[in-house]
């Protein structure tokens, strides 16, 4: 369950953003979690590694075949104007987290939302055909 | 329950980060959005490498075909001139969109939408000098003429075609950083960029300085800084001796002007956002009397400010009846500086003056009317809005005269109304220069050449040009205003004088200064006088006295030229200032120096005076210099009356030849000093800046202390280049100084049937940071080097020569 759980965040969130914006796939999150589980430490971990290695894999492939050029000079953007020290390691390793953090939140936050019995009821309805999910 | 509500409050909290890193909070892009690798800058390193690629463009009528050469250059092939302009449209906003937007912003003062109120004076004075007028008097004349809306229609929806299709993903990096969305291009903004660049090759105005000059220093003095045509000699761009042929046409020279001068002394409190004097060009074509090869080179290399995205992006158009190569300024269509199958031509700039300024006379406290004349007649309005990003609109009312609009006023920068005055630029009057280049692309021979020219009103240009059938010519192009002396124009007159009639007359296309085929075996220009004093009509600007030299008497040398020796001369490291002032100085020193002071000597003695990049020498010369300027100008240093020093030929010339000059004495001393103690003094404080210099143990290299730097348009430092190995300065042939140099080298050679082109310009094709292209020819341009470009006869050669 977990790793279809995980393979299901993954691909909405390798996909969904061609058509939505940035920030579609942690809507899409919240309803997997609604659907797919109740185990909010189960959920967040799944939508942890789901999005975050989606988007860590994406931006590795973008920016190794980019040879760190704009990483580079973007993490020297953000050095210089909030005085720190940034690499473009740690620029990957902030857009791993943030991917990661918002997609174990929202995933999670979908399963706790939802109760055990509400939640066997609708997956009947939906099974059945009688109901059918409103999405907002 | 409680599972149910700790559930809402993490979605919440979710949401409301989310939300957060969705908006751009201070200079701080949106930084989920930024951050993503779907939407974010990681996106930017992706899809904007077009090396040979081919790319089929769906244009109204039918299909073009780009293929991308080995460094991008795109060659554009198109069955009709509406489909390849569409296409020309799309290829350029797919490299450099963001460009050509936030160069339009600038142009139309629109900077304050996109970083707020810190650009409110930078937009109000383009307003205020008359570029939106300018580009809105050239647009009723460009949508005029059917063939040149047929031109700009099909561009700009072109443009807006590649617009249209970009997903937020791919918007350029920039949009992304500040925060922005591109707008719908129109045939306006096309106008705006060819007014911003009359902008920057015609607003170098001096009349204010002039004026006050004058009356600070008196006639003899001003006669000596500011000379008509400088002592000992000048070497126009038309040859001196040149036999004109014809009379002036100025029937208003009767009307002889009593240069009745006003009593102030103004201000220019917005000198800084004037136009750089020295920005300056080399051309040059030499026919086959001077060639290996027995045909023409043409050789250009127009010198602008040096910024990334490069200003120029390169480009081969063809259709049915026009196959031509070049570069374009992205946002205008055809080819600017280029060649053919039959011609090549490249641009210079006149610098000619096409500014007058007047000093305004109220009728009253009220300030609703101006004496012109024997009346008052009243003003109108000229009424602008800015829109300021995280900030209200702000409303300028412009006060416009039959003449032109008060850029100072009380409002803006002078508060004392009798110095308000109203300036009249030529590039307000309606043109339609975009003709001059759609002829020029399609130019077969010399008549056409001539033909396309007349079009051109402003900036006045300097067109070289070659051809095929071995004829080279030159002619200053521009619409000139009649000046009845030297002084007409050069100084702020009132108001109430003007004859506007005569202001807006010209003189004719015809008359203008030109050479076909001269004796000498070549033609060439680098900004000095077009003509020596026989011309019959009176000329005043800001002219060059040492790059042109250098080029002519190589020139006049060479033999057997071939395209390599081309470069090396565009290349040329010489400075001339050096080899004739640097002797001097050197004899005004004392006999003993102390031992930092030695050693300065000892490598200016050495040196050659090539200001290489790796040589220590030009860098004292020049800090030297530098210093001899402000010390024997000191009087310029005014905070309330603006001043100009001289040419440094001028000054140079004084300084050998006048050592007791006026100016040379220092105000603060009670002692009178000359070019002598100017120069030592001068002299200390360059050997204290080397101590001090040296201290921060950086070399004290001509790269180092120059800095030559290509600027990011929006002044992103990650993005621009610093301390590039390159050697040269301003008046020297390699024009490279710190931020401003040769912004495409070009050479054409008609040595075997079709022209081979050489060229090569600092920046690359791609306008994406991201890209590697971004900023690939700089080091070869640095170097001196050339690529050799391609120029397709047709769609076939191309796409075989580039097949993946």
């Amino acid at each position: 369950m977990f790793l279809v759980k995980l393979l299901v965040v993954a691909i909405v969130a390798l996909f969904l953003p061609f058509v939505a914006p940035w920030y579609s796939p942690f809507i899409a999150c919240f309803i997997i979690g609604i659907i797919l589980s109740n185990k909010p430490g189960n959920n967040f971990l799944a939508g942890f590694l789901g999005v975050g290695l989606v988007w860590l894999g994406y931006t590795l492939w973008l920016d190794i075949r980019n040879q760190h050029y704009l990483s580079s000079r973007i993490a020297q953007l953000f050095s210089n104007s909030l005085q720190t020290d940034i690499s473009y390691g740690l620029l990957i390793l902030i857009t791993f987290l943030l991917g990661a953090l918002l997609g174990g939140l929202s995933t999670m936050a979908g399963a706790m939302l939802v109760d055990d019995g509400s939640r066997k009821r609708l997956r009947k309805a939906v099974k059945s055909g009688s109901y059918r999910l409103k999405l907002k | 329950m409680i599972k149910k509500i700790s559930g809402a409050v993490i979605a919440l909290i979710t949401a409301t980060m989310v939300f957060f890193l969705n908006k751009p909070i201070g200079s701080i892009p949106a930084l989920g959005m930024f951050l993503s690798p779907s939407h974010g800058f990681w996106k930017n390193t992706a899809h904007q490498d077009m090396r040979s690629a081919t790319l089929e463009i769906q244009c109204p009528q039918g299909k073009a075909t780009v293929v991308y050469d080995e460094i991008g250059v795109p060659h554009i092939f198109a069955d009709n001139e509406e489909d390849l302009m569409f296409a020309q449209g799309y290829v350029v906003a797919h490299d450099r969109l963001w460009q050509m937007e936030f160069q339009m912003h600038a142009a139309a003062g629109r900077l304050t939408e996109l970083v707020g109120e810190k650009a409110l004076n930078l937009d109000r004075f383009a307003r205020r000098i008359g570029i939106v007028r300018a580009a809105e008097n050239s647009l009723i004349a460009l949508e005029k003429d059917p063939l040149s809306k047929k031109i700009v229609d099909a561009f700009t929806s072109g443009v807006n075609a590649y617009i249209d299709q970009l997903k937020p993903a791919d918007l350029p990096l920039e949009y992304k950083l500040i925060g922005y969305q591109p707008e719908h291009w129109t045939p306006l903004k096309s106008a705006l960029l060819m007014k911003y660049m009359a902008k920057d090759l015609t607003y170098h105005d001096a009349d204010i300085e002039n004026t006050n000059a004058l009356r600070l220093f008196g006639q003899e003095n001003y006669a000596k800084m500011f000379p008509d045509f400088p002592p000992p000699a000048i070497d126009p761009i038309i040859p001196v001796g040149t036999k004109w042929g014809f009379k002036s046409v100025d029937s208003f020279q009767t009307k002889k002007n009593t240069a009745q001068l006003t009593a102030q002394l103004y201000q220019n409190p917005m000198k800084h956002l004037y136009a750089n004097p020295h920005y300056g060009s080399n051309n040059w074509a030499v026919n086959g009397s001077k060639t290996k090869s027995g045909k023409p080179i043409l050789c250009g290399d127009p010198h602008l400010s040096l910024n990334l995205p490069s200003i120029w992006y390169e480009m081969q158009l063809s259709c049915p009846g026009m196959n031509v190569y070049g570069v374009t300024i992205p946002g205008a269509p055809g080819i600017i500086i280029g060649h053919n199958e039959h011609i090549a031509w490249s641009v210079t700039n006149s610098s000619r003056d096409v500014i007058n300024n007047y000093s305004v006379e109220y009728q009253d406290a009220g300030r609703k009317a101006y004496k012109l004349g024997d009346t008052y007649v009243p003003f109108t309005y000229d009424v602008q809005t800015f829109k300021i990003r995280n900030g209200k609109d702000f409303i300028d009312s412009i006060r416009m005269t039959k003449i032109g609009s008060i850029v100072y006023d009380e409002r803006f920068g002078e508060t004392d109304d009798r110095k308000h005055i109203a300036t009249y630029w030529r590039a307000e009057e309606p043109s339609n220069e975009l003709m001059t280049f759609y002829y020029l692309n399609r130019a077969k021979n010399h008549q056409d050449y001539l033909a396309a020219l007349d079009y051109f009103s402003c900036p006045g240009q300097n067109f070289v040009y070659a051809d095929a059938e071995n004829n080279i010519a030159i002619r200053q192009q521009g619409n000139f205003m009649l000046r009845t002396s030297t002084a007409d124009g050069v100084f702020v007159q009132p108001l109430a004088s003007v004859d506007v009639t005569k202001l807006k007359a010209r003189i004719p296309n015809a008359q203008n200064p030109y050479i076909l085929n001269p004796e000498r075996g070549f033609c060439s220009s680098a900004n000095q006088h077009p003509t020596d004093g026989t011309y019959p009509y009176a000329i005043s600007g800001e002219y060059e006295n040492y790059r042109n030299r250098v080029i002519n008497s190589e020139l006049t040398k060479m033999s057997g030229l071939t395209w390599e020796q081309m470069g090396q001369l565009q290349n040329n490291n010489l400075s001339l200032l050096a080899q004739e002032v640097l002797p001097s100085m050197l004899s005004y020193l004392p006999e003993t120096l102390d031992e930092s002071s030695q050693k300065l000597v000892k490598a200016l003695k050495a040196w050659n005076y090539n200001a290489d990049a790796p040589l220590e020498a030009p860098s004292y010369f020049y800090i030297w210099w530098d210093y001899v300027e402000k010390t024997a100008y000191d009087e310029m240093d005014n905070k309330n009356t603006s001043l100009r020093i001289p040419e440094a030929y001028v000054t140079a010339t004084l300084l050998k030849n006048d050592p007791g000059f006026d100016l040379f004495d220092i105000m603060v001393t009670d002692t009178v000093e000359t070019a002598k103690e100017v120069t030592q003094a001068a002299f200390r404080k360059t050997v204290a800046y080397f101590n001090e210099y040296e201290a921060g143990n950086k070399p004290a290299t001509w790269q180092m202390v120059k800095n030559t730097r290509l600027t990011h348009l929006a002044m992103l430092d990650v993005f621009s280049q610093q301390e590039v190995n390159i050697g040269g300065n301003k008046n020297i042939v390699n024009a490279t100084s710190d931020k401003w140099g040769a912004s495409w080298r070009m050479i054409v050679d008609f040595s075997n049937g079709k022209p081979q082109c050489y060229g090569v310009y600092p920046g690359g094709q791609s306008g994406h940071p991201g890209s590697p292209l971004f900023t690939e020819f700089v080091d070869k341009w640095a170097k001196g080097e050339y690529y050799k470009l391609h120029f397709f006869t047709s769609k076939e050669e191309a796409i075989a020569a580039f097949k993946k």
